[in-house]
């Protein structure tokens, strides 16, 4: 009889274990599942230290030339940088990217020597999530 | 207060500033100290030049082991510049013997390849007092400080100790020459 009953506890504590490590295991799966995301935009905003007239196209392909000198074409087709707006009277712009990405774009500025034969300087001065936070920034200078 | 560490044309001091830096290290003899605040003068020897008196900040650029020894061994000099052209001569004995006597070790951002920096981080882990200079003679050759560490990050540096080496050695150096002074 003693035994019966012992057996059936058994049993039970077995089952409860298999069933907590079969759902703590699918949890975890769950989360690292998860922690990918979303590869969101980011936006940095920059400014031109130089002189002369540039345009939007042009600082672009200075961009994307410096990404590609610096990290190669997988991190230039992975941040893709984009010249989204600039504006030539305070000289500052915003390049759209994302969240992968902006620190290849960030760490390959530097390299970017002139744009269209002008010597210039692309200083980051801020990333941000939002364009309309981008473009307040620009804003207030 | 963050510190280019080093300038080869007064000029860009303006310039320096709108890229967030409040402390320069210029290496200029053109260089009118009392005119700008927060300016300090540095020499580089090359080779086997000799120290002048008057300068507060000197580093020197060794090109063969003989003087590599030499500079570390010199209490006058605060630190070795190191590029393309001399990296390889600071091996394992050389790094400790910088370590205790406390010199700086200078990376010039803009004659330094890949390969160079990923050494110069690895310095770092052991404990060497690593700096990273632009040494610009032209505007386009200066480094702003957030894409500097962005570029250390991504030669696979720790962030923390990239603060240290792009923030607190520089102002230690900085800071180190006006006590003296």
């Amino acid at each position: 009889m003693y035994q019966t009953i012992l057996d059936v506890i058994f049993v039970i504590w077995l089952l409860i274990i298999t069933i907590l490590l079969l759902t703590r295991k699918n949890m975890i799966m769950v989360k690292s599942k998860r922690k990918v995301g979303r590869n969101k935009r980011r936006y940095i905003v920059f400014r031109v230290v130089g002189q002369g007239e540039l345009s939007p196209r042009a600082l672009e392909t200075s961009v994307r030339e410096a990404v590609k000198e610096l990290m190669g074409r997988m991190w230039l087709e992975i941040s893709d940088p984009h010249v989204i707006f600039y504006n030539p009277s305070n000289m500052s712009g915003i390049i759209s990217t994302n969240r992968l990405g902006y620190r290849a774009v960030l760490a390959s500025m530097p390299l970017v020597k002139s744009v269209s034969g002008t010597e210039v300087l692309l200083v980051p001065f801020r990333t941000t999530g939002s364009l309309k936070k981008a473009k307040s920034l620009i804003r207030s200078g | 207060m963050l510190v280019e560490t080093c300038i080869q044309d007064p000029k860009l001091i303006e310039i320096s500033s709108r890229l967030g830096f409040q402390g320069y290290i210029v290496e200029s003899r053109k260089l009118d100290e009392a005119r700008w605040q927060g300016v300090k003068k540095r020499l580089t020897l090359v080779g086997d030049s000799q120290v002048s008196p008057n300068t507060p900040i000197v580093f020197s650029k060794p090109l063969s082991r003989t003087q590599l020894v030499k500079v570390l061994n010199d209490i006058k000099i605060h630190g070795i510049s190191l590029d393309n052209d001399n990296f390889y001569l600071l091996k394992k004995n050389l790094l400790n013997l910088a370590k205790s006597k406390g010199k700086y070790i200078e990376i010039r951002l803009n004659s330094s390849s890949s390969s160079v920096i990923r050494r110069a981080i690895e310095w770092g882990y052991k404990g060497a007092k690593v700096i990273f200079s632009s040494c610009a003679s032209r505007k386009s050759e200066l480094w702003a400080p957030l894409s500097l560490v962005n570029y250390l990050a991504f030669h696979g540096a720790d962030m923390k100790d990239v603060i240290t080496w792009v923030y607190t050695y520089p102002l230690e150096l900085f800071k180190l020459v006006s006590d003296d002074s």
